[in-house]
């Protein structure tokens, strides 16, 4: 069950205009209670006297890694592996200090799994040395900080030592150039776990120790990725421990799951970067899986009441599309199902207990469903901890490590504000491909239904959960009808992962930004560039700041960046029918900075600007200044060119590559780049990120914004005749005149480009990349137009900014958008369109209209008493629990609803809300006014407003004139009284049906004045039938086909697929049609 | 016509010589025949109980007449060879797909994409049976083209680890012989005339009308033997014209007119006669002698205790499309052998859902297995039960017939009773 709870709504991902991205835990959920494990242990609450050793060693036969063929042998070989994520713990030597280990999970090339322990390494931290400090002053330092270290750190009750020693070391930071005085004096201090970094360096800070405040550096780089960064590992690469520097523990099967478990000093660690033969990748292995509850009627599942009862796995290796074991766990019997294990339980903890069994023999590196992070896990925890299955919450790597989960909440200026749930899960990394969807992709709407329709081509069988609460209560036969569904919910996550290349991606993302896979997904934009800024920084013997609030330069508190933003060219919108050509600054922020050299280490402090030499450095626009590179290079712009230079090799070895799975390596890998080329950027501008500099960004957009104007200003000088006639943050807009042919204009492009790239400085490139033809220019952000790169055929319809992907829109928008853009631009026929909405506009008027066009619908996210203000779906849902409570949505569902017409006049929208099922089958008007107003007319008026005088006169005139209304079979206020009488079907007068038989006419469908148009009349009613009839046949045999059986019923509930509504619509209108057919009497 | 005795009534033309006995036997397709014992079609519900039906009822006879334990699709043991028996459910990746059209956001009338064919290298065969359904790896990639979607068959084969069933041996359900026909040496020969997809107001149309009525006075024994006329559907042009023709015709020699694709009737199989109100003149006249039976399509009747059964082709030309079957007569050999009207209904013809029976499960063997509209004529002897020597004349041969469409080749044909020799007859 991908239920998508959490799902944010694309609305709640726009509209931040805050470049901000940080992470903040808030809440630890206290969901998982204590629970003794030892004693359950014992227990056996398996059946017989089965222990998890045992069911452990079954499932090791089914799906188990190969063995170990021949014990590592430390002393002759090397250990090899591709790791895959890391971690750390505190643990107690023998001598009662505390110290930190990291483990290291990864996969030798032979697939086996690895837990490598690396000991040794100290976290440590910077603060800045006071000027004059003696020896003796350091030895205060230490010991005052070490007796406020022991009385703030709880955790550290034994009697060793906090503080492992102060260093004083010469170093620079790498915030502001400063003439003359190189470098300075700081003090690298140790301890001996991670969490006293953060206790000590707040001490420090805070003026605690010997009264005085120091400027701390480094504190809040996470532990791990300190350790990273100081061994040179790199996410997802491969670790290497030469022969006789590491240990094979003996009793690896006390401590972990995993095969090998070594132990090693940090020292001796030999990391390889990811480049060349340490592109590939070990075969990893990948665990895709979907739960099914027991829900009740009407209730979303909670886990404190309602069964997990059903459990699907799909196991498949890394590189192979299709799955190499397929399970199913189940509650009550199953019928058996062809290439798929079935494993029935009676219990449901036993469910659960086998299931995480089967978890552990399997041992996967990779976690997959969809939605399992917001869904299935929490539910299976939580169930867990509701049924007191203490064995269940232990899925990690660590035997004896509890799987625990918090809710983070995280707010990005690309991904929204959302709340998620993180795992502890030790060793496997949890990639749920709904947030690597939601990621990477805008779309209408995240439902597994919509992303495997969008991917996949494929429509996805929906069975809505009081349906399954039936299936489970039914026999064996309906729970395998289940358990197919279920199986299938499992395996689309695992396509989506292949076809979207995702794990490929985000693995080499981890390469390239160094930053753990894990990472990626579960932390914002910002990791990746604190990552690599580490990485530069600490190369190059520079120390990062750790900010204050209102520290540092360039900060405005939290009120976001005010610096001016990348303006536009005003666009001149009209439609353009001759061939405007686009030309892109390539990659323009990275460029912008590595042409300027600016860093925070070329910063220039105003106050230092008179001791530099006018010829060092320079001022941007907006009057900052930033010395030469012959002064100093910035470490963004080496940092951006050493990009720069991967990418290009990327691509050329893409090129030649063979392998048609490398060339999606290294194509993941430019793509990796490219990201974090432009994360850089968006790094410097965040006011609430990790080490904003406003004068950096600014002066980027600043530079931004003159070199479009500059560009708009050479090529109208350049080619009298053209025109610029929009122009974007990166890309100019321009018309050559009018009667350029597209050929032409794409040589014009191709020479500009050149020639204007040539007065930027290095390595600023314009580039001539596509002409649209022809071109619909909106307003800002907002255009249209067919894209060609070459002169033969058009590669696509490109439109931004338009509304066809918003999902609180009905799907009639975005076809009636889509349909006009295709006439306006393949097409050319302006007229054509203006016609195509009038046609439209009056078949709304007239109910002709396919319903499951003008269904809009909306999760119910809270309570409906929670919602402040009147929505629709939440009315509705009102109304319909009134109505029956049983099946009204619930929590979490999703609200599908036409609006209908009102009783009255002054009836708000928000209360016309109706159920489009209901509406379908008791024929309620629609409220097509509302439709053509709120809906249809304002994106419509904006494009035709670039196309025609008076774009208002689509929605009034004679066309609007005929109105038809459907007749309601029940309802409220007048018709419920009304008496249904005969209706002649061609003039609709009424009909005395014992007349007409009096008079000895057969049938009653016509009055005697329409008959001799009996012949006509009844044709159109055949015809009609058998086109009902065809679409009929259609769609219930697509369902039967996306559903995968023939014999058994369609129960898809699938509102978002588009025949849903159609296919019931069927139904009624060929039951009907039949008895209009019956009406002209028999057919002899 | 008024009631279900005069179907049935033997009739004796009085300008011919021969008795002909003529019985309609379309009480199983129409219920909108006077003799029509099928009910009014339920919308409301589903096309799987019709499936399961033909599933059923299929099975059975596999079961009557086949020595091998069936197991269910869901229990196959994995590497034992076993039977299933199950419905053939092929998924093909150019089958033209009513969502397609519907998710494209355009509201344009998109071009519909016919192919003459939609099987393509990537199509996979499935088999279910109500426990579940699994895919079918054939010894030869060919194979899967002579199967469609909707037969139901018996495979021998192995289920593997990987989940696939790799089939050694498929049989297609047992059809039993038709039964014989009284015959003897001196019977005088008759003739049933066949003519599909004739448009009324083309000049050749005329040419039939006048050959058949005897006004051309040419091969007037063959005319004068004539006992009955067959439209196998899609009788084109203006509709007054359709009913002056029809009574004209119907004047002079009894007619069969099932409706077609293009006729003014439903579309989904089976298909209801043509309706009084569209033949007004036609109709009109009291037709106790069966002069003018408004049929069924598909259509089953006797003459002179002859089975014929056809349709008016679109179960021949849809199997057509689905398999890599070409010939319209190796269609109609294929549709008897899997004993079955039309196996891709409802796959990808329009068909009625059901709940009791799959009215299109062939149940009894026709002598004559016609259809119409086909690209031309042919005709094939099929002796069912193999190889062996057989006569003929033998009970155990049925004679299929491919009626071409009349626009198209100006031809009808004309078949010789009890001989069933059929030869065309161009115009």
């Amino acid at each position: 069950m991908s239920l998508e709870r959490y799902s944010p709504e694309p609305e709640d991902l726009e509209g931040l205009a805050d470049e901000a991205d940080f992470e903040a835990d808030y809440e630890e959920v206290p969901s998982l209670p204590e629970v003794e494990t030892e004693s359950e242990l014992t227990a056996a609450a398996l059946s017989g006297a089965e222990t998890d050793e045992q069911s452990i060693q079954f499932f090791r036969q089914l799906c188990g890694r190969a063995d170990v063929a021949s014990r590592v042998r430390a002393d002759s070989e090397a250990l090899i592996i591709n790791q895959v994520t890391c971690d750390s713990i505190v643990e107690r030597d023998r001598n009662g200090d505390s110290r930190a280990t990291v483990r290291i999970y990864g996969v030798t090339p032979a697939a086996q799994s690895v837990l490598l322990r690396v000991h040794g390494f100290t976290p440590y931290f910077y603060v800045a040395a006071p000027r004059g400090l003696t020896e003796d002053g350091v030895r205060d330092i230490t010991n005052e900080l070490e007796h406020k270290c022991r009385s703030m750190a709880r955790s550290l009750e034994s009697s060793g030592r906090c503080i492992v020693g102060i260093e004083r070391i010469q170093r620079r930071s790498v915030l502001y150039y400063k003439p003359g005085d190189d470098e300075n004096e700081f003090l690298r201090i140790s301890v001996c776990t991670p969490e006293l970094v953060r206790v000590a360096a707040g001490l420090l800070s805070q003026g605690s120790v010997t009264g005085r405040v120091f400027d701390v550096f480094e504190s809040s780089v996470d532990f791990v990725l300190r350790f990273m960064i100081d061994v040179k590992m790199m996410g997802c690469s491969w670790v290497e421990v030469p022969v006789g520097s590491y240990e094979i523990a003996l009793s690896s099967a006390d401590t972990s799951h995993t095969q090998i478990v070594a132990d090693t000093d940090w020292r001796a660690l030999v990391c390889h970067p990811p480049t060349g033969e340490w592109l590939r990748t070990a075969p990893l292995r990948i665990l895709s899986l979907d739960i099914e509850c027991a829900g009740r009627k009407g209730v979303f599942p909670e886990p404190e009441k309602d069964s997990v009862i059903q459990i699907a796995c799909h196991l498949a290796e890394y590189g192979k599309p299709e799955p190499f074991v397929r399970a199913i766990f189940t509650l009550g019997s199953c019928a058996p199902i062809a290439g798929v294990h079935v494993f029935s339980m009676t219990r449901e903890h036993e469910l659960l207990q086998t299931f995480r069994n089967f978890l552990i023999a399997s041992d996967p590196d990779i976690l997959t469903g969809y939605n399992i992070v917001n869904f299935d896990l929490p539910y299976l925890l939580n169930r867990a901890a509701a049924l007191c299955a203490g064995r269940f919450p232990f899925l990690g790597r660590i035997r004896r490590a509890r799987t625990t989960m918090r809710r983070t909440r995280m707010s990005s200026s690309a991904f929204g504000t959302h709340e998620s749930m993180t795992f502890a899960i030790e060793g496997r990394v949890v990639m749920d491909m709904m947030q690597v969807i939601i990621r990477d992709h805008k779309l209408r709407s995240y439902s597994l239904n919509s992303v495997s329709s969008e991917f996949l081509g494929e429509q996805k069988e929906d069975v809505h959960y009081s349906i399954i609460t039936d299936l489970q209560a039914g026999n064996e036969h309906t729970r395998r009808r289940l358990a197919v569904y279920c199986l299938k919910d499992a395996y689309l996550p695992l396509r989506l992962m292949d076809k979207l290349m995702s794990l490929t991606n985000y693995m080499e993302l981890a390469r390239v930004t160094g930053v753990p896979l894990d990472w990626l997904l579960s932390r914002g934009h910002m990791v990746k560039v604190v990552s690599l800024l580490h990485r530069k920084a600490s190369h190059a013997g520079l120390l990062i700041p750790d900010l204050r609030r209102s520290d540092g330069p360039g900060r405005s508190g939290d009120s976001g960046p005010q610096y001016e933003g990348a303006t536009v060219i005003e666009p001149k919108k009209g439609f353009y029918r001759s061939p405007i050509a686009t030309m892109d600054f390539a990659s323009l922020y990275p460029s912008i900075m590595m042409a300027h050299n600016l860093c925070y280490s070329t910063l220039v402090h105003e106050s230092d600007v008179p001791r530099l030499n006018p010829d060092d450095y320079i001022r941007t626009p907006l009057g900052h200044c930033f010395v030469k590179p012959h002064v100093r290079k910035g470490i963004l712009s080496e940092m951006l060119e050493e990009f720069l230079a991967s990418r290009k090799t990327a691509k050329k070895d893409m090129q030649n590559a063979t392998d048609p799975f490398l060339r999606e390596v290294l194509n993941g890998r430019q793509l990796a780049l490219k990201i974090s080329a432009n994360a850089v950027y968006g790094f410097t501008g965040a006011s609430v990120g990790k080490l904003p500099c406003m004068e950096i960004s600014a002066s980027v957009t600043a530079y931004g914004r003159d070199m479009i104007e500059l560009t708009r200003k050479s090529i109208e000088q350049l080619y009298p005749g053209s025109e610029v006639i929009y122009g974007d943050t990166d890309s100019v807009m321009v018309k050559f005149g009018e009667h350029a042919s597209l050929e032409q204009v794409m040589t014009l492009g191709r020479e500009a480009a050149k020639q204007l790239t040539g007065t930027f400085p290095q390595p600023v490139r314009l580039e001539f990349e596509k002409v649209y033809y022809p071109y619909l220019l909106i307003s800002k952000k907002r255009y249209a137009g067919l894209y060609w790169t070459n002169p033969e055929r058009h590669d696509k319809m490109d439109c931004k900014g338009i509304e066809s992907v918003r999902r609180d829109n009905c799907r009639l928008v975005a076809n009636v958008v889509n349909t006009v853009l295709q006439k306006l631009l393949i097409e050319q026929d302006v007229d054509g369109a203006i016609e195509f909405v009038k046609k439209v506009v009056s078949d709304l008027l007239q109910n002709r209209i396919d319903l499951s066009l003008l269904v809009v619908s909306k999760t119910l996210t809270r309570a409906t008493s929670d919602y402040e203000a009147k929505q629709a779906h939440v009315f509705l849902v009102e109304k319909l629990r009134k109505r029956d409570s049983g099946s009204a949505p619930s929590l979490g569902d999703r609200v599908p609803y036409v609006i209908i017409r009102g009783a009255t006049k002054n009836e708000k929208a928000y209360t016309r809300a109706e159920d489009p099922i209901y509406v379908l089958e008791n024929s309620i008007p629609i409220d097509a006014n509302y439709y053509l107003e709120n809906m249809l007319r304002k994106p419509l008026e904006r494009i035709f407003s670039a196309v025609m005088k008076r774009p208002e006169t689509l929605f009034t005139g004679a066309h609007t004139r005929s109105i038809q209304v459907a007749t309601p079979r029940t309802g409220s206020g007048i018709m419920k009284f009304a008496k249904f009488r005969l209706q002649c079907i061609r003039c609709r007068a009424g009909i005395n049906d014992a007349e007409l038989q009096r008079r000895g006419l057969k049938g009653n469908a016509l009055c005697e004045h329409c008959r001799p148009f009996e012949s006509e009349t009844f044709l159109r009613s055949l015809k009609q039938t058998a086109e009902l009839e065809r679409q009929y046949n259609a769609l219930w045999t697509q369902c039967q086909e996306c559903m995968g059986s023939c014999v058994q019923d369609v129960l898809c509930s699938n509102g978002d697929c588009p025949i849903f509504y159609r296919r019931r619509k069927v139904q009624k209108d060929l039951s009907e049609s039949q008895a209009t057919l019956g009406r002209f009497g028999e057919t002899w | 016509m008024t009631n279900k005795s005069s179907l049935d009534e033997e009739a004796e033309p009085s300008h011919r010589s021969a008795k002909t006995t003529y019985q309609n036997l379309d009480q199983e397709w129409g219920f909108a025949t006077p003799t029509g014992t099928m009910e009014h079609v339920n919308y409301m519900q589903q096309y799987s109980q019709l499936y399961f039906c033909r599933l059923v009822e299929m099975r059975n006879s596999f079961e009557r007449a086949c020595h091998f334990d069936r197991i269910p699709v869901s229990q196959l043991p994995s590497g034992q060879v076993s039977w299933v028996v199950g419905i053939i459910f092929k998924q093909m990746p150019m089958k033209p797909t009513v969502l397609k059209s519907y998710a494209d956001d355009i509201m344009l009338p998109v071009p519909e994409l016919r192919l003459l064919n939609y099987t393509s290298d990537s199509d996979r065969v499935f088999v279910e049976d109500e426990s579940g359904r699994i895919e079918c790896i054939f010894t030869s990639a060919d194979h899967k083209h002579e199967l469609v979607t909707g037969m139901v068959v018996a495979l021998q084969g192995t289920a593997r680890e990987d989940g696939y069933f790799y089939v050694d041996l498929e049989q297609l359900p047992p059809v039993c012989a038709p039964v014989p026909r009284p015959w003897s040496e001196n019977t005088k020969t008759q003739y049933v005339c066949f003519v599909s997809g004739i448009n009324v107001s083309a000049p050749a149309a005329q040419l039939f009308l006048d050959y058949v009525t005897g006004c051309m006075r040419v091969d007037l024994d063959r005319v004068r033997s004539l006992t009955r006329i067959v439209i196998a559907g899609n009788l084109r042009g203006d509709r007054k014209l359709i009913d002056a023709y029809l009574t004209t015709l119907a004047s002079r020699v009894p007619v069969d007119l099932m409706p077609g694709a293009e006729d003014p009737a439903n579309a989904a199989f089976p298909q209801q006669p043509w309706h009084r109100i569209l033949l007004p003149q036609a109709t009109a006249v009291n037709d106790s002698a069966n002069r003018l039976v408004r049929c069924s399509n598909p259509h089953a009747f006797t003459v002179n205790h002859c089975l014929f059964l056809g349709t008016s082709g679109q179960n021949v030309e849809n199997i057509c499309r689905f398999s890599r079957i070409t010939s319209s007569l190796d269609a109609l050999e294929r549709l008897l052998e899997s004993g079955h009207l039309a196996p891709t209904a409802p796959d990808t013809i329009a068909c009625t859902p059901q709940a009791e029976r799959d009215p299109l499960v062939l149940r009894q063997t026709p002598h004559v297995f016609f259809a119409g509209n086909t690209d031309g004529f042919g005709c094939r002897k099929l002796i069912l039960g193999g190889s062996e020597a057989q006569t003929e004349n033998s009970s155990r041969t049925v004679t299929l017939l491919s009626i071409p469409r009349f626009e198209l080749r100006e031809t009808a044909v004309l078949l010789a009773l009890p001989e069933l020799v059929a030869v065309p007859l161009h115009f």
